[in-house]
């Protein structure tokens, strides 16, 4: 199955949150939904479910999920850890999701010991914590092995040990042949589960890529030189089409990734050289660039 | 649809409030029929001493409880849609359920049917409050209801929840949806019957609560409002239920989940 958003949009008074938003979500990757706090991720989701009233239109499989007749075999959504009856015990929270297919209880089981709820199963949510409401969430979500897996920061609250398992059932079910598409602002996660990103900054699309392509796409893949003629090397290198800039006493930052041909330039000019290490730019430097600026709650920095 | 049914039902059956409701609408009704069916003298004489034979208010021991359990038929009612919005579970429920008309309607079915079971409980529960007082069926002589008021009691505590459904829709509040109709019905439309009454009487006979209240003017010619009063009175509140059902469905329709 793949899932194609077109177009979405959606506006609250005179701010447009989301604008003009397409992107296709293809079977087999898990794919990251980043943005910074406001830029319109949660409100995407909600479009794509139909739960929001706007613009554009999605289909799963070329069709709207209102036409599908296997709504929750599609698509389960996980959209945040505190949506359920306080007084609704685990189990059946999952029994009243589970009636839509009418599947059957002793997957409502499966599923909780799948998670690690299995010892809470007959327990009132109002007590659980957030990690707990997160998986109690998640088990919702894959209840009916659904094509489609849409989650909301899926990661808040949840411990290193949870996280692991979280990754890699993501990844296990994408590679399933599902679709996943998980929403995150903890960068270092998305970028040991994602392989595909779609990033958003207040509500536009800044980037459908792969995770590869995305982080590449910073300035801040270069190289560093340290050398005993900062200056004559930056010259030569000129000539050569290289741009360089000064970094350090001694230093250069060399926007290429081609340490030998900086090596052979440097040779060839006579310099001396100290350190030559080529440097990639994180996920979170890649999203930082892209990003700044469409911060909607920007903090007011260190003091 | 039936998928949808099927969902409203674990959903109202597998919360603990609606048992406790229930079990309480029984034990009102129960208790109240029980104290109401004390035989009373209806008369005296000018000295004071009873005049006539004791008699039971068998209409007061059955209706009168079932208005109270209109109440709490309002508050499941409510919370059939109030506190999906209250737990954002509306968002779980219209994922798994997209066509919204649907899923309203299957919650107003639900709605009805709950409303039925707690006009059922109640007149259960006046049974054997009346049995506990002795008299499991009327005494000689004494008016009872017939079919027709219990199922006017029925149509009422049903309209009643209905409208406290829709109003816990439209305002999204389960509270509102319980307080709504109370505070209207005895409040403020009682200080408009007081205002109103001899200058504007036709706006006395289309206030929604305090007329849907005349269903229990008993069969009986003496009552001054008589059994012409009951059914009418219930028509002006089901077009008012209507109107405020029909608000429901357009917000339902058109708002974010």
């Amino acid at each position: 199955m793949t899932v194609q958003a077109i177009g979405l949009g959606k506006s609250y008074g005179t701010t447009r949150a989301v604008d003009q938003l397409s992107f296709t979500l293809e079977p087999g990757v898990v794919t990251g939904f980043l943005g910074p706090n406001g830029a319109g991720k949660s409100t995407t989701m909600r479009l794509m479910l139909g739960l929001d009233r706007g613009d554009g239109s999605t289909l799963w499989d070329g069709k709207p999920l209102r036409d599908r007749v296997d709504v929750t075999r599609t698509v389960g959504a996980h959209l945040d850890a505190k949506f359920f009856h306080p007084s609704r015990t685990a189990r059946n929270h999952l029994r009243l999701l589970a009636t839509e297919a009418s599947i059957p209880a002793s997957r409502v089981d499966e599923v909780l010991r799948l998670v690690g709820l299995d010892s809470v199963a007959r327990k009132r949510p109002s007590g659980f914590s957030l990690g707990m409401g997160q998986r109690l969430g998640l088990a919702g979500a894959i209840l009916a092995e659904p094509a489609v897996l849409l989650l909301d920061e899926p990661a808040n609250g949840l411990d290193p040990q949870s996280i692991q398992w979280l990754r890699d059932f993501l990844r296990r079910y994408a590679q399933r042949g599902n679709v996943v598409f998980v929403s995150s602002h903890l960068l270092s996660e998305m970028s040991l589960m994602a392989e595909h990103l779609v990033v958003i900054a207040a509500g536009r699309m800044v980037a459908d890529e792969s995770l590869d392509t995305f982080v590449a796409r910073s300035t801040r893949n270069d190289v560093l030189v340290r050398c005993s003629d900062p200056v004559a090397l930056a010259v030569a290198l000129a000539a050569e089409g290289i741009t360089a800039v000064p970094e350090g006493a001694d230093g250069l930052s060399v926007a290429s990734s081609d340490t030998d041909r900086i090596g052979d330039i440097a040779f060839r000019a006579g310099i001396g050289l100290r350190e030559l290490a080529r440097r990639t730019a994180s996920l979170e430097d890649a999203f930082l660039e892209l990003t700044s600026g469409d911060q909607q709650f920007r903090t007011g920095g260190a003091s | 649809m039936i998928a949808s049914l099927r969902y409203e039902w674990v959903r109202i059956s597998t919360v603990r409030s609606t048992k406790i409701f229930l079990v309480l609408a029984l034990v009102l009704s129960a208790g109240l029929a029980y104290l109401i069916a004390s035989p009373q003298h209806a008369s005296f004489d000018d000295q004071g001493s009873p005049v006539g034979p004791e008699t039971v208010n068998w209409f007061g021991a059955f209706g009168f409880p079932l208005t109270l359990v209109a109440v709490l038929a309002s508050v499941v009612a409510s919370q059939a849609i109030g506190q999906e919005y209250r737990f954002g579970l509306i968002r779980l429920t219209l994922t798994a359920f997209p066509r919204r008309l649907r899923t309203l309607s299957a919650k107003l079915i639900v709605v009805v049917l709950a409303g039925l079971a707690f006009a059922l409980v109640s007149f259960l529960g006046s049974e054997i409050g009346v049995s506990l007082r002795g008299h499991p069926v009327p005494p000689e002589g004494v008016a009872a209801p017939d079919s027709s008021y219990l199922v006017r009691g029925a149509v009422f505590v049903v309209l009643w929840g209905l409208s406290a459904f829709a109003i816990a829709g439209v305002t999204r509040q389960t509270a509102v949806g319980i307080a709504v109709p109370i505070i209207s019905g005895l409040i403020v439309e009682n200080l408009l019957l007081f205002v109103l009454t001899n200058r504007a009487d036709w706006l006395v006979k289309i206030l929604p609560w305090s007329t849907a209240a005349r269903w229990m003017s008993p069969d009986d010619s003496s009552d001054p409002l008589g059994r012409a009063v009951a059914w009418p009175a219930l028509g002006v509140f089901g077009v008012w239920v209507l109107v405020f059902l029909v608000a429901q469905v357009v917000t339902f329709q058109r708002r974010d989940a």
